[in-house]
């Protein structure tokens, strides 16, 4: 198949495989009891969405999602460095989340587009789901940076944390450029750079830390490599944390100790 | 066989944990397609990847199965067009709220949250109150009766 539709499929199913599974790992340790809930739910439904796109790369060609999702090392894996940190508190659990859905969101309305007909097809159904996760960063991000005390100083730190990772969202190697020039993936992620910069300064202005998120252009800039912050970057080539390797022997270990097992 | 002969069969399918709902009222057939002795139902999945999708397929090929001159029975999940809380039948509704599960409100994604003054499955009363956007499955969030204090499901507007 066509090696920047099977790059820019991994990039999707990754950065949610990554991420839910990062989700799952709250279970049974959120909050409070409804935090779990949701958590659980939440991370259901970025698994979920991880399995549509590795399903999709099967039906144009590509490997068993299986395969993909258990049995492949962390430099095989395509999804940004920012979703494989660790959880960290829940501050920042809060704050990754919201800021990557944002972009999350962007994307897939870009993908509606698509020349890809079997991938543009499947976004609404997908958004329908991610409104939720939406609505939910949202009222964190009210209750924790609305507070004062504790409450708001994790929240701050954790915004730094985050916003120093978001620019490895944007980072565009060879195959994402031949992906958007072939326009499955029209404007590509650097395309979305300044309507997200305007989507999370929006959301964070009421809390006074608007002027915490870089414009676009310094986004740019470091997802280009032109800024001194490699540690963002090198997720969309493979290139990632032990903290990936980690996550990945949590995921795989049961499917690995029998690939041939029936479900 | 008939195609209605089919769409009777699918009204006997119900949703795996809410037995008073078939799949025909949640809205989830989206076209029953009849050739000679072989059936084809095209299934929109509530959500992506919901665990009862495979419940819901055996129960399918198992009612179709059953009308006579059936040789095969071929159901596919679509993920295009996207299923719709709108699609939820009049019968479907009441059988939700019959349930113990408030219905959906009738504006899909665009709904407005969140829901204010949604009635109790139990008492009707509006005195309720929204305790999570999600809940025991990924298709329902928690509300909470201040009248009859009973937790109760509402069906998420998707």
């Amino acid at each position: 198949m066509n090696a920047a539709l099977r790059h820019l499929l991994l990039c999707l199913a990754d950065d949610e495989l990554v991420l839910g599974h990062r989700d799952s790992e709250w279970t049974a340790f959120a909050p409070f009891i409804e935090e779990d809930v949701a958590m659980a739910s939440i991370a259901q439904d970025e698994i979920s969405h991880a399995s549509v796109f590795f399903n999709l790369l099967k039906d144009l060609g590509g490997d068993d999602p299986d395969r993909l999702a258990f049995l492949r090392d962390a430099p095989e894996f395509r999804n940004a460095r920012l979703l494989e940190r660790p959880n960290g508190d829940w501050a920042y659990t809060v704050v990754r989340h919201f800021l990557y859905d944002l972009f999350d969101d962007l994307r897939l309305d870009a993908l509606a587009a698509s020349s890809c007909r079997e991938l543009a097809q499947v976004v609404d159904r997908l958004r329908r789901e991610e409104r939720y996760h939406l609505m939910h960063g949202r009222a964190w991000v009210a209750r924790l940076a609305g507070a004062e005390g504790e409450a708001r100083s994790r929240f701050e730190t954790a915004l730094e944390a985050v916003l120093a990772d978001v620019p490895g969202l944007f980072e565009m190697t060879a195959l994402d450029r031949a992906a958007t020039e072939a326009g499955f993936f029209p404007g590509g992620a650097a395309g979305l750079a300044s309507a997200w910069a305007e989507r999370a300064r929006e959301e964070l202005a009421p809390f006074g830390l608007a002027e915490r998120v870089p414009g676009a252009a310094s986004l740019l800039a470091v997802a280009g490599g032109e800024a001194p912050r490699p540690e963002a970057l090198g997720g969309r080539e493979g290139a990632h944390t032990e903290d990936l390797d980690r996550l990945l022997g949590a995921l795989g270990e049961v499917y690995r100790s029998d690939p041939q097992a029936a479900w | 066989m008939r195609v209605d002969d089919v769409w009777d069969a699918l009204g006997t399918v119900c949703d795996p944990e809410i037995p008073t709902v078939s799949i025909v009222d949640l809205g989830l057939v989206e076209s029953v397609r009849c050739q000679g002795g072989r059936v084809e139902v095209d299934l929109l999945p509530t959500f992506t990847g919901c665990p009862a999708l495979d419940v819901i397929r055996e129960a399918v090929e198992r009612a179709v199965g059953t009308i006579p001159h059936v040789e095969r029975v071929d159901v596919r999940y679509l993920l295009s067009p996207a299923w719709s809380s709108d699609r939820v039948t009049e019968r479907g509704r009441a059988a939700l709220q019959a349930f113990g599960i408030a219905p959906p409100r009738r504006e899909g994604p665009a709904a407005a949250r969140p829901a204010q003054n949604v009635a109790c499955p139990y008492c009707g009363s509006t005195a309720t109150v929204l305790e999570s956007d999600f809940g025991p499955t990924r298709c329902r969030t928690i509300y909470y009766c201040r009248a009859c204090r009973n937790p109760f499901e509402k069906m998420k507007e998707v």
